[in-house]
């Protein structure tokens, strides 16, 4: 990965979340925080195990993400599970993962780290500050961190 | 008295009778074959029995009375074989003339110096009302206790679920402002400020009905607490906001306590910020002691320079999102204070307020004393 100012390609980031309004929301956000990215979306764990090639039925459309968002509220199956599944596949395990939940659960927090989680943020309550998380991920992964190359 | 007297032949001496029939519980003389030999006033009384009407009948013939009383047979048998003695042997059985009765029993052997005779001493103290009115209060507190954990519950559930609509439309009207603020007529500028404004609110509410509700939640571990070292912390957290307003804080000497280090630090930045806060038109003055209390425990006291509370709201204040004054900029939704409430209940103690004209407004609350020690003080 470049630096974010001199990066050409946009950074393909999976969202995986049920909510349409918080779907648009993450669109807006990351529109606001001005990060260059292409955006596909998850709406339930096994669409997003689907795009991640993780199942049989796999068609392979779904660019492999560089950044992975995951809600753990997911209608289907939990976001840990989606995560357990990211974590074990070798040629998936070093995307980052970072959960984008609205749960401040306290176990939630240290189940998702066990489970190799590489960033858990709660929600913000409004546009502002999830356009300011937006940012430093985008800062944080794709500026700061050295990511293995693909 | 009169001549039923001489039947009473267990206390036929005028000074003992008037002993006996002067005690206000029910007692019983039996001889040997369990045949009342004597009864006292309370005794008819209690049982609603004809006076003088059970002399010289055997105990369990009585076609009313304490017959109906469950394991007084053997009780007796045991006290005229055994020479056993009980004291507040508890019973509580139905009766049909005198309802549902819980009596406290006592009985010992009685011997006759002179004959040799074996007689029971039996006393049947009604303490139905006495153990109702316990249970009831017992039965009472525990719904209490239970509709006090619902509502925190409740609390809890409601602004934890709340903040999930709350962030679709604080997000999205704010998204709405931004985007097409001055775009629109007039009107539609407005309607935005005030949903805009209106979420905003609400959030702040959520959030603080979210922290009054974890006052405790998290199973916080009492302990001893070193005052001056929760006072060093929140004074250090609010040095900012007591340096813009030109505030002096100050201390006498605090005790170490028994109590949750994080809810006190929670009860001391409230009411130092609400001393800040609600400050009048000299620089705050405030000044935070303790002084020990006769229980062994502490009463503290944060003393400010205020404009003071006038009685009327003094008891108000602690109420959940009650404010005296309008909302304004920068001032905080008027949980502050209910959650003082919270933390001083959750350790055994109280918090009131004492304020005369233009003497400021003292809040004092106790605090239990530390239990590692001997003593919580200070040498």
């Amino acid at each position: 990965m470049s630096a974010s100012s001199g990066r050409v390609q946009p950074i393909e980031i999976l969202l995986v979340e049920d909510n349409p309004g918080d779907v648009r929301l993450t669109r807006e956000a990351l529109g606001e925080a001005k990060v260059h990215n292409r955006l596909s979306v998850a709406a339930t764990g096994r669409e997003a195990l689907e795009h991640l090639g993780l199942t049989p039925q796999t068609t392979d459309e779904g660019a492999r993400p560089d950044l992975v968002l995951l809600d753990l509220n997911l209608p289907d199956m939990s976001g840990h599970d989606v995560l357990i599944r990211i974590k074990e596949a070798p040629e998936l395990q070093e995307i980052p993962v970072v959960i984008l939940t609205s749960s401040e659960a306290e176990e939630d927090v240290a189940r998702s780290y066990r489970e190799h989680a590489n960033a858990y943020v709660t929600k913000p309550v409004d546009l502002d500050g999830l356009a300011r998380i937006v940012r430093s991920i985008d800062g944080f992964w794709f500026s700061v961190v050295r990511l293995p190359k693909r | 008295m009169d001549s039923t007297d001489e039947q009473r032949r267990s206390v036929g001496d005028p000074y003992l009778k008037a002993v006996f029939d002067t005690v206000g519980e029910p007692l019983l003389i039996l001889d040997g074959q369990l045949r009342v030999e004597a009864a006292n006033r309370a005794f008819y009384r209690t049982f609603r029995l004809a006076a003088d009407g059970v002399e010289g009948i055997r105990l369990f013939e009585l076609p009313e009375g304490p017959a109906a009383i469950p394991e007084l047979r053997g009780l007796l048998a045991s006290v005229l074989e055994e020479d056993a003695a009980f004291e507040g042997y508890e019973i509580e059985y139905d009766s049909e003339r005198l309802g549902h009765r819980i009596l406290h029993l006592n009985a010992r052997q009685l011997r006759r110096t002179e004959s040799g005779s074996i007689h029971v001493l039996l006393a049947l103290n009604d303490v139905t009302e006495r153990v109702e009115a316990e249970r009831e209060v017992r039965r009472q507190r525990q719904a209490l206790a239970r509709s006090n954990e619902e509502l925190e519950q409740f609390a809890y559930v409601a602004s934890h679920d709340l903040q999930e609509p709350l962030r679709m439309v604080s997000s999205y009207v704010q998204l709405l402002q931004r985007r097409y603020e001055g775009e629109l007529d007039e009107d539609a500028d407005e309607f935005i400020h005030y949903a805009v404004d209106g979420a905003l609110r609400m959030k702040r509410l959520i959030n603080d009905l979210l922290a009054y509700s974890r006052v405790g939640r998290s199973g916080d571990d009492f302990g001893s607490v070193d005052l001056e070292q929760v006072y060093a912390d929140v004074v250090e957290n609010l040095h900012l906001r007591i340096e813009e307003v030109g505030g002096r804080v100050q201390r006498g000497t605090l005790p170490v306590v028994h109590g949750s280090p994080s809810q006190l630090r929670h009860l001391f930045e409230n009411l130092l910020q609400n001393a800040l806060e609600h400050r009048g038109e000299a620089p705050p003055r405030i000044r935070v002691e303790a002084a020990p209390e006769g229980d062994g425990g502490w009463r503290m006291t944060v003393r400010d320079n205020g404009p003071g509370i006038p009685p009327e709201d003094r008891e108000r204040v602690f109420e959940i999102f009650r404010r005296l004054k309008p909302a304004g900029e920068g001032s905080g939704s008027g949980i502050g204070l209910a959650i003082c409430r919270k933390v001083v209940s959750r350790h055994g103690g109280r918090i009131w307020i004492e304020s005369g004209p233009g003497e400021g407004a003292a809040f004092h609350f106790t605090l239990p004393r530390d239990r590692s020690s001997a003593e919580g003080a200070r040498t």
